[in-house]
């Protein structure tokens, strides 16, 4: 864990959406691995180096709401962009249309807190000017002044997630001394392979999940 | 979790002979008639499997080889289907269609049927010989038209599609249909074949009738990764089947695990076994103690006991104290399901263990706990009868799907109440002038566990000093008067003032209480309700006596606490006095 970070995450609302039912959407109990890496890919990335997500704390009690909300049933059709690039016009979707509204009931998760533990390898993209010492600090210095590429969110665009880099001792979850079976998780996407979905049994013990690595035979299993 | 637990569910369901819940490949299917056919092909008989229920007859629900999933397109199920596939002609007018399905459902076994047994031998002959006719020239043609048929041998017990060739060939069949994508499956984490579409679940009140998916894309929108349909969520053929199969046994008809609340379907099973699984639709929705027929012996036994249960708990005991063989830590799950758009969307999921469910219903009860109205009034109210009295002329389709959730969620979690409960409760008395028994106890346990009253009593209480509560006795005094002094008004005080005198008591009580003096002194002057006159006076300067002023307007929770005291007070007037003198 030479060159680990930790940081605390929370939010009102999130939605780590389980893949069956991502319609009519349902969050999984606690943040994935991939909502993690995402978080963490959202305040440093480069080519050079890729995130593993070591341990996710659950800090604060499961708790689930609903809300409906309502959603577009199309996406933007494929040659569209790419009209709109060789023609040099303007790409537009336009959602005034009644058909094209569903409502959708989502059952999402209120009052969240992590701590992700994680840290990052240097991949084949690292040059020379690379190294990891230069990315850590990188890293520790955007989190510590709250800067990021893009919003970081729990699960959707909606739900923002508010984050401080953790340099003190660990906060106590609530689910300390329990142990929780969660059922299978999605793990990550396997993007090198037509995009494989992985998964992994997740065990929360003590409030900490720890996924296995993406590479790890047991995922595959 | 929830395909998880159900799939657990299957597993165990399927270890237990008795269950029937049918095994891979099969499903329940609602099935009409039977074509009894001679080994030449030729129809001998037409043998009638509907059952009568009531005075009505109704299909009979039997295992055959597990159905398409049809919409728009042909897909023939194997060796039992409706007319228009069997025989090729269907009660909608549409030849042309039903010419196509009858040569999918033959192209089907023709590939797949050994014709070495005389079972599936008889049925192709059939079919190549076109004695379909016969059937449609029958004068019971009507009735047959449409529904859903199998085939039997003549002379040969069972059915053609239960006959150990037929088996085969459907298992043949079924690896066919298999073939294609494998993933790893996010049910059971094993690399399978991924099932592209999940079979409808039937059965959820509101749902298109054919059945609604929980998982499903039906919208292009839905997908990612440029996957397509169940694609983008992998679960394998065997448990996407094992979870429908399961959740399907607990929406049937006559389960006894499910139970409907407003617009959502709930059903609730144990991870083992356990005697709970068929008494918790009487924790929702208990039956009457007193109009109990005296039907069979084994029902009042049930209800006694649920009583006994449901009093335990909501006394505060443990269950275990009453029913010592229950196992309080079993895990049990709760699933409430509603349509949306030819989905079925998660409206509620919880696991829990039995002891802790049981604690937070006792505690609901408890909350809701108060005098009787009348005697005739459960002592545990259902939800539904709670939640009918929330609604516009006492309508279940009325009932706000919301309020019946958060209601229903509050039961079962120990949550808050709805927010909105209250001002909904308000509003019906405030439109049918009438505070019930049921909106006296919402009330009640609305303001126990919303906000921090720390008492709210059960029956009427004279040392309590609330001042809406008073409020509320006091009107129910000055209405008590009225009633005696000018019988049978057209209207009295309550149907033009409670609502009024709840809300702002400074601007009603001055006027009430000018007029309760004339229905005194009228009572005065009646020699036979002289007494009545003193009692209802010194009452009301008893009351006035413990506050100083009207206040000018009260909260919600304030005019909750003021319903409940005129409840009380109203209450105490109509209870015989035993402990007097």
């Amino acid at each position: 864990m030479a060159y680990g970070i930790k940081l605390r995450i929370w939010g009102d609302y999130a939605c780590f959406t389980r893949p069956e039912m991502k319609v009519e959407r349902v969050s999984y109990d606690v943040m994935t691995p991939s909502a993690a890496r995402g978080i963490l890919e959202a305040i440093h990335w480069k080519p050079a180096i890729r995130w593993v997500v070591d341990k996710i704390h659950v800090l604060r009690p499961i708790k689930f709401d609903n809300v409906r909300r309502n959603e577009v049933s199309s996406k933007i059709p494929k040659p569209n962009p790419v009209t709109a690039m060789r023609d040099k016009k303007p790409l537009y979707f336009l959602v005034d249309d009644g058909s094209n509204r569903q409502q959708r009931a989502s059952t999402l998760l209120r009052d969240v807190e992590y701590v992700i533990e994680a840290h990052f390898e240097l991949t084949d993209n690292a040059g020379n000017e690379d190294n990891e010492g230069k990315h850590l600090d990188i890293f520790r210095r955007r989190a510590k002044k709250g800067q990021f590429f893009h919003q970081p969110a729990l699960g959707c665009r909606e739900f923002p997630a508010n984050f401080e880099l953790l340099e003190d001792e660990m906060p106590t979850s609530c689910y300390a001394g329990q142990s929780k079976d969660l059922g299978y998780m999605l793990l990550d996407i396997d993007f090198a392979n037509n995009m494989t979905p992985l998964f992994f049994r997740a065990q929360m013990e003590d409030g900490i999940i720890t996924p296995p690595s993406p590479l790890a035979m047991e995922v595959h299993a | 979790m929830m395909l998880h637990a159900l799939n657990e569910y299957y597993q165990r369901m399927v270890e237990d002979h008795d269950s029937r819940m049918p095994p891979y490949g099969t499903s329940i299917e609602n099935i009409s008639f039977a074509l009894v056919l001679d080994e030449d092909g030729s129809v001998k008989a037409i043998e009638d499997l509907r059952e009568l229920n009531g005075n009505k007859l109704h299909p009979r629900k039997m295992p055959v080889p597990a159905a398409e999933k049809k919409a728009s397109g042909i897909k023939a199920n194997f060796l039992w289907d409706a007319t228009n596939y069997v025989l090729g002609f269907d009660d909608k007018g549409k030849q042309e269609r039903a010419d196509r399905c009858h040569e999918a459902f033959i192209e089907q076994l023709k590939k797949y049927c050994d014709v070495s047994d005389p079972g599936l031998k008889a049925v192709l002959k059939f079919l190549e010989n076109g004695h379909s006719k016969d059937v449609a020239n029958r004068e019971d043609w009507p009735d047959i038209c449409g529904s859903n048929l199998v085939f039997r041998l003549d002379g040969v017990p069972g059915f053609v599609h239960d006959r150990s060739a037929a088996r085969e060939s459907w298992s043949a069949c079924l690896a066919d249909k298999e073939q294609g994508n494998t993933s790893q499956c996010l049910i059971t984490g094993r690399k399978r074949p991924i099932a592209r579409l999940h079979p409808s679940i039937k059965g959820v009140r509101g749902a298109q009738s054919s059945g609604a998916s929980i998982v499903s894309f039906n919208l292009s929108a839905f997908e990612s990764y440029g996957k397509q349909q169940s694609f983008n969520a992998p679960i394998s053929q065997e448990a996407a089947f094992s979870y429908t199969t399961a959740l399907s046994s607990l929406l049937a008809l006559d389960s006894r695990q499910k139970i409907t609340i407003g617009d959502t379907t709930y059903v609730f099973w144990a991870k083992k076994a356990i005697e709970a699984e068929g008494f918790l639709a009487d924790l929702f929705d208990p039956p009457s103690e007193d109009t109990q027929k005296p039907t069979e012996q084994d029902d009042q036994i049930s209800t006694r006991n649920i009583h006994g249960l449901l009093k335990a708990i909501s006394d505060g005991r443990k269950p275990s104290d009453f029913m010592p063989e229950l196992n309080e830590d079993v895990s049990f799950y709760i699933l409430g399901l509603a349509p949306n758009a030819a989905r079925l969307s998660i409206r509620f999921w919880q696991e829990t263990s039995l002891g802790e469910l049981l604690e937070t219903v006792g505690r609901h009860y408890r909350e809701l706990n108060l005098v009787q109205q009348f005697d005739s009034e459960p002592e545990f109210p259902s939800l539904w009868r709670l939640l009918v009295q929330t609604a516009t002329l006492g309508k279940s389709e009325n009932i706000s799907p919301v309020l019946a959730g958060g209601l229903t969620r509050a039961m079962l979690t120990g949550q808050p109440y709805p927010q909105n409960l209250l001002p909904v409760v308000l509003d019906r008395i405030r439109a049918e002038h009438n505070v019930t028994y049921f909106r006296a106890a919402l009330l009640k346990a609305y303001l126990l566990r919303n906000t921090r009253m720390e008492e709210v009593p059960v029956s009427f209480d004279p040392e309590r000093t609330d001042q809406p509560y008073l409020l509320g006795r006091l009107f129910a005094v000055i209405e008590k008067a009225q009633e005696e002094a000018v019988p049978g008004a057209n209207a009295t005080v309550k149907d033009r003032y409670l609502a009024s005198a709840a809300a702002t008591p400074s601007l009603v009580f001055h006027l009430l209480l000018k007029n309760q003096t004339n229905h005194i002194a009228k009572l005065r002057k009646d020699q036979e309700k002289k007494g009545r006159a003193v009692y209802l006076e010194r009452l009301t300067q008893d009351i006035i006596g413990l506050f100083d002023n009207y206040p000018k307007t009260q909260s919600p929770e304030q005019q909750g606490l003021f319903m409940i005291g005129y409840y009380h007070q109203r209450k105490d007037f109509f209870t015989k006095k035993t402990q007097e003198g």
